[in-house]
């Protein structure tokens, strides 16, 4: 077996339970390539050491400031929420009589107005082109 | 109260039923922030995080993998976001190739107590890269199997063998000089 092979091999053997033809088939390679025993032996001390537990915890009181923080931002939301609220049904108010006011504008508009055109009932006059550019006056103005 | 019955008060409106899932899950969380971050400030604000993050997205909690397994993955993805904001900001402090923590380290080798060498063994994690990190962090020091690691990092076991394999690796090259006290 190739010794990149057996050493992809030994890494396994960490991670999953070999099958019994791996297992000897590693057995052999570790025979043949006696440098993977000593890499073996340093793989498992590097496992030992890093499985030396402390109690590991953050600094005391983690949960006390961690509820803290969920308890402020929990608020935080809720006064958004209250003030976004808030805006709304004054806004739902003004849109309602802004839209009450422009259909009487437009109602107004039609009555009053001879010709049924869109810029009469929206109430833009209705200014004719010979109007706009008046020869005359332009004359004068020069 | 188990995980769920608490989940169930939390989204009843008991916010406090969550500092029970906080307490039972801090050391595995801080574990696997520390192990990826070191101790330091950032490593306590990413774990903070990893809870507020869970607590927000309560309802979405549907229980198909275990409040652990969520939670850690909550805490791995942060970390890495992590890792990634001291590479933009290049300030990792400990590199392989500071001359003066290695001189440190190498002064000190013939003597080294048991802290000690832990504390290289996960010097010597913190210099891989991210990627092999979060898969030697959760199997080693989480000690995750193989199936859970996966599962957290969301990655085929066949991919996570291969980051293991390559992390050894790496790891036995860095740990080289340290071999004999070890």
């Amino acid at each position: 077996m190739r010794k990149s092979r057996a050493q992809k091999l030994l890494f396994q053997s960490f991670d999953l339970d070999l099958e019994l033809r791996e297992k000897r088939l590693l057995e052999e390679a570790l025979a043949e390539y006696p440098e993977l025993i000593e890499e073996r032996k340093h793989l498992e001390s590097i496992y030992r050491k890093a499985l030396i537990r402390k109690t590991t915890s953050f600094s005391p009181w983690f949960v006390d400031r961690t509820m803290n923080r969920i308890r402020s931002l929990s608020n935080l939301e809720k006064s958004i929420d209250i003030s976004v609220g808030v805006f709304l049904t004054a806004f739902r108010r003004v849109a309602l009589i802004a839209s009450v006011m422009v259909v009487l504008i437009l109602a107004f508009n039609v009555s009053t107005s001879a010709e049924s055109s869109l810029a009469s009932v929206i109430g833009i006059p209705n200014t004719s082109m010979e109007e706009m550019v008046d020869p005359i006056n332009y004359f004068m103005t020069e | 109260m188990n995980d769920n019955e608490a989940i169930q008060a939390c989204l009843s409106g008991n916010s406090d039923a969550f500092a029970e899932i906080i307490h039972r899950y801090e050391s595995k969380i801080a574990g696997t922030v520390i192990g990826m971050l070191g101790r330091c400030p950032e490593a306590e604000d990413v774990g903070q995080e990893t809870f507020i993050r869970f607590y927000n997205n309560l309802k979405n909690f549907r229980g198909e993998s275990s409040v652990g397994t969520y939670l850690t993955r909550i805490a791995m993805n942060l970390s890495l976001n992590e890792l990634k904001r001291r590479q933009r900001h290049s300030s990792r402090i400990i590199s392989i190739d500071d001359p003066d923590v290695s001189k440190n380290l190498h002064e000190n080798r013939n003597h080294l107590d048991v802290e000690e060498t832990r504390d290289i063994v996960q010097w010597a994690i913190s210099q891989l890269e991210p990627k092999l990190q979060s898969t030697l962090v959760l199997r080693l020091m989480d000690e995750c199997s193989t199936e859970e690691t996966a599962v957290i990092l969301q990655l085929p076991i066949g991919t996570v063998l291969s980051r293991l394999s390559r992390a050894k690796k790496q790891l036995i090259k860095i740990l080289k000089p340290y071999q004999e006290n070890l």
